[in-house]
């Protein structure tokens, strides 16, 4: 699928012409600063956000994992997922593939943040929408969360093989779950890596001299 | 939980106290049973209402008719509410016809549903009049403070509306709409007495105020009073915990 968007907030320009190609069954990820324009990009590919250019190939349907879980506070784990449309079998299938089935009847305020976002993860996988949309949703978990949930997402992905848009500032998270990496500066398309393919999740704090290439081009701007 | 119960109890009494102080000074300082009557020929007058079958009736005619007026107005102000959110068209249709109705001269309106309707439904359409444009503004103000994240997670998903609206939209707004309900029970408590007095309706508490003032039975009328305020003060209070409980089990 491709995008080419230009988007302004007021007198301020995110994209100007911003091109990007998605190939079909790749995880892309998107890295850049704070501000740069990743989660609208998102949006973008949502059709949450309105812009003028176009997309092909863009589907109407999309799965997104948001940086907080949304989850309805009022329905169980279960009815959450039941909430975009899901059938009973298929809830039960996935609570199982994510360890959640013990927790099925239980609300939002009830799991941790780490369970949350689990539940958020199962909800994509569970839309049968052939794009999945990532907004940096490991951020505001500590390590050993982001490696186990980065193994849930990657378990699901290896299944599932859906195209997925991942939105991260943390070069390790799209060290660990990234086929390729574009890293957006004002904008604008900085420089793209392309990574082996080894098994996802990578084994997190590997991939020196990659992260080394990556950061350095960071710091160039 | 104890200490909130007992600081209740302790502001009632002490509401109490004030209300009969401030009756007592008003019964010495008008000096005239004609204009504020003993506090207690009003009980007694109070209690001799309470063994009659027909005061019983009234009370349970103007219940009935303010449960009506208050639950026709809570349907329909949640129905255009609801769509107004997810129609924002249909909502500026909707607000104007409620500035309407709340510039309305109530006791103007009381009087030609009286020669249209008779005494009977007059004071239900009155209530209703009132009733409607506020509990449309304060459900839409309600629904307005639902997550917008949700909103938008709702969106991607592309969940159907009738889902949104009772899984998300109206979950989210009871506990404030309930609270809000309430008050607007009561005061539709208010609005029905006062149309009945207006009307003269027949065998209910309106009704009855209307005959004690027009024989001059001044302790009867003020313990018709008290009955409609400590009914007022019921329905709110019930109104209240029902807001309660429903929000323990939303949020």
């Amino acid at each position: 699928m491709k995008i080419c968007a230009s988007k302004s907030y007021g007198s301020k320009t995110v994209f100007e012409n911003f091109a990007l190609d998605i190939k079909d069954g790749e995880i892309l990820c998107v890295l850049g600063r704070s501000g740069s324009g990743k989660t609208t990009l998102l949006n973008i590919l949502a059709g949450l956000t309105e812009f003028s250019g176009q997309t092909e190939g863009v589907p109407e349907r999309v799965g997104y994992i948001f940086q907080e879980p949304r989850l309805l506070p009022n329905l169980t784990v279960a009815e959450n997922l039941a909430y975009i449309g899901a059938a009973n079998a298929e809830i039960d299938e996935i609570l199982r593939k994510t360890e959640l089935l013990g927790l099925k009847d239980k609300r939002p305020k009830e799991l941790s943040g780490g369970e949350k976002q689990r539940v958020s993860i199962a909800r994509a996988f569970l839309s049968d929408a052939p794009l999945l949309l990532l907004d940096e949703p490991f951020s505001s978990l500590d390590t050993a969360l982001k490696i186990r949930l980065s193994r849930v997402f990657a378990e699901l992905w290896q299944e599932k093989k859906r195209t997925a848009v991942f939105v991260t500032h943390d070069i390790e998270e799209a060290w660990m779950l990234a086929h390729r990496i574009v890293m957006i500066e004002d904008g604008e398309i900085s420089a793209e890596f392309r990574l082996d393919d080894s098994a996802l999740p990578r084994e997190y704090g590997a991939g020196a001299e990659l992260k080394r290439k990556v950061i350095s081009e960071m710091l160039k701007k | 939980m104890k200490k909130t119960l007992l600081k209740n109890g302790i502001q009632a009494v002490v509401l109490l106290a004030l209300v009969l102080g401030v009756w007592a000074i008003a019964y010495f300082a008008a000096g005239n049973e004609l204009l504020v009557p003993a506090f207690s020929n009003c009980m007694k007058e109070l209690l001799g209402l309470l063994t009659q079958g027909g005061f019983w009736q009234s009370v349970g005619n103007t219940l009935l008719r303010t449960l009506l007026a208050f639950g026709i107005a809570l349907v329909l102000a949640v129905i255009f509410a609801v769509l107004a959110c997810v129609y924002p068209k249909i909502g500026r249709g909707v607000s104007l016809l409620a500035s309407v109705f709340r510039t309305l001269p109530t006791l103007a309106v009381a009087l030609i549903l009286l020669v249209w309707w008779g005494a009977d439904d007059a004071p239900v359409a009155v209530a209703f009049l009132s009733l409607f444009p506020m509990l449309y503004t304060g459900i839409l103000a309600a629904l307005s403070q639902v997550d917008g994240e949700l909103i938008e997670m709702s969106r991607v998903y592309k969940v159907p509306v009738k889902k949104r609206i009772t899984r998300l939209y109206l979950p989210s707004a009871a506990p404030y709409a309930l609270r809000e309900a309430g008050s607007a029970a009561a005061f539709a408590l208010k609005l029905v007495v006062s149309a009945e007095v207006l009307v003269n309706t027949y065998k209910s508490l309106g009704g009855m105020m209307q005959e004690a003032r027009i024989y001059l039975d001044i302790p009867v009328l003020f313990a018709l009073v008290c009955v409609t305020t400590v009914l007022g003060v019921a329905i709110e209070l019930a109104c209240g915990l029902i807001a309660r409980a429903v929000e323990r089990r939303v949020k």
